[in-house]
């Protein structure tokens, strides 16, 4: 019932928040572009918890700033188990951004990481040359 | 190396990947969710006792019961949530009880009308002959509910009578299972649905102490010193008990005795009959089903004044507070994304 939603992965919200990112024009860019369609209620734009949380205070009740759109994923301890359990990475973030995609059957993924585009997800890779739509 | 790590050593790798991915499935990968399987038998569980339950006991429609019934279902829904998760549901719960307390004591005290800080009273007058004139006016002279009950009431209950008494039955709890599964699904979904729902009560509170309003059944009622018209039968249970469901008169009886009974404007039987169709509608596509749908509110509101318990305009201004708590939460959501996506872009700018 809800609209498609886009995973903004660690990497991408690193670099849309960091200014000095050597990608954060490319990911800015993305991330814009999904705007209207996030205006139209065609898609929802989220984030997971953990990754979201040196960017965004548990305080911050009012939405600001580049995040204003971005939806939390709450991360469970069921969801830390379950990526903690997975072998196909040795990284927990990684494996912690699959598991919230299968739990919370997110659409789309917008990252700089190519690792994702191993798996049954729409990826938008961004900064790896031109940018990828896999 | 597994099969797994080794492709995705090569997706990290090679750029060519990227364009052509060897793509393995999420559900491949991630360990699955063995509660889910848990939830789902105890909500088919719950399902099952429920339909025993309407047939052996009678339908839960007091606020208690459903409230009990509706609880039992999100322990099955959330077996194996988070903590959090729980920790909304709990709040969710809380707001879900004030609303319907905040509805129940205002709707039980709007005919005595309201004492404003103790400094003074205010009493409104009593709608009779205003709405009957205005269905009259409506239906070219002729009293809609003493038409239909002059066309087809007879003493044997007929399919009608059934079909009337059972589309008025579905107010107690069609709405509240709409809630209940989408709470289990998608509480996004689950607060839009709340928002229009609450909104649709606390307008509705307003107009019964703004203007309390007789009806029909009362407006002819012997034991009453209005007499519009000759008594007409008040028979909404009739074809609802003809289908053998036993112990909910008594139910039925007890809630009427605890509410208002000139809380007839608006009609929030129309009001929830038209919620339900109108909220699924974006989600409905072919045409003829959302004609289908829309038609619910229709037999509703022709039920309710066959039945005498509504007048007409009552329904038609129930649908109207319906169509205004849905233009008005569209209206505030649309202004909600567009305002924290200018959030965005001027951050980026």
């Amino acid at each position: 019932m809800n609209p498609p939603q886009v995973l903004i992965e660690r990497t991408a919200l690193e670099a849309l928040c960091d200014a000095t990112s050597e990608h954060h024009e490319a990911v800015a860019t993305a991330f814009l572009e999904l705007l209207e369609d996030f205006e139209a209620d065609r898609l929802l734009l989220v984030a997971v918890g953990d990754h979201l949380r040196p960017h965004r205070k548990w305080y911050d009740v009012v939405r600001r700033g580049a995040l204003a759109p971005v939806d939390t994923l709450h991360v469970g301890h069921q969801h830390r188990r379950a990526a903690g359990r997975m072998d196909v990475t040795s990284d927990f973030d990684t494996a912690l951004t699959l598991v919230m995609c299968q739990r919370h059957k997110v659409a789309r993924v917008l990252t700089l990481d190519p690792q994702f585009a191993a798996y049954d997800l729409d990826v938008q890779l961004v900064g790896v040359g031109d940018d990828v739509r896999v | 190396m597994s099969t797994i790590e080794a492709r995705t050593r090569a997706a990290e790798l090679s750029p060519t990947f990227v364009a052509e991915p060897t793509s393995f499935s999420l559900r491949e990968v991630v360990p699955t969710d063995r509660l889910r399987l848990v939830r789902i038998v105890l909500m088919l569980s719950y399902l099952a006792t429920y339909l025993w339950w309407l047939r052996v006991k009678g339908l839960p429609i007091d606020r208690i019961s459903v409230a009990i019934s509706i609880g039992i279902f999100l322990v099955c829904a959330f077996v194996g949530r988070s903590w959090r998760t729980w920790g909304v549901l709990l709040l969710d719960c809380a707001g879900y009880c004030v609303m319907w307390l905040a509805y129940e004591k205002t709707r039980g005290t709007a005919d005595a009308g309201i004492d404003v800080f103790g400094w003074f009273h205010l009493d409104f007058p009593l709608q009779v002959e205003s709405v009957r004139n205005i269905d009259r006016a409506l239906f070219f002279g002729n009293d809609p509910n003493v038409v239909l009950q002059d066309h087809f009431w007879e003493p044997s209950v007929r399919w009608y009578d059934v079909v009337a008494s059972v589309t008025y039955m579905t107010h107690f709890v069609v709405p509240i299972i709409v809630m209940g599964a989408l709470w289990a699904t998608s509480h996004r979904q689950w607060a839009r649905f709340m928002k229009r729902f609450a909104t649709l009560l606390g307008v509705g509170c307003l107009m019964f102490v703004t203007m309390p309003t007789v009806p029909p059944w009362m407006a002819g009622d012997l034991g009453y010193p209005y007499r519009l018209f000759d008594p007409i039968h008040r028979n909404a249970w009739r074809g609802f008990y003809h289908l053998g469901f036993h112990g909910f008169t008594n139910d039925y009886n007890i809630q009427l005795t605890n509410g208002n009974p000139v809380a007839a404007m608006p009609s929030l039987h129309a009001s929830f009959a038209l919620i339900v169709p109108a909220f699924f509608l974006p989600w409905i596509k072919p045409k003829w089903l959302k004609v289908v749908a829309l038609t619910f509110p229709v037999i509703m509101l022709t039920s309710l004044v066959y039945l005498g318990e509504h007048w007409v305009i009552d329904g038609l201004i129930g649908w109207l507070v319906t169509g205004g708590a849905f233009w008005f939460w569209n209206w505030r959501e649309r202004r909600l994304r567009a305002k924290r996506a200018t959030q965005a872009r001027l951050a980026l700018s």
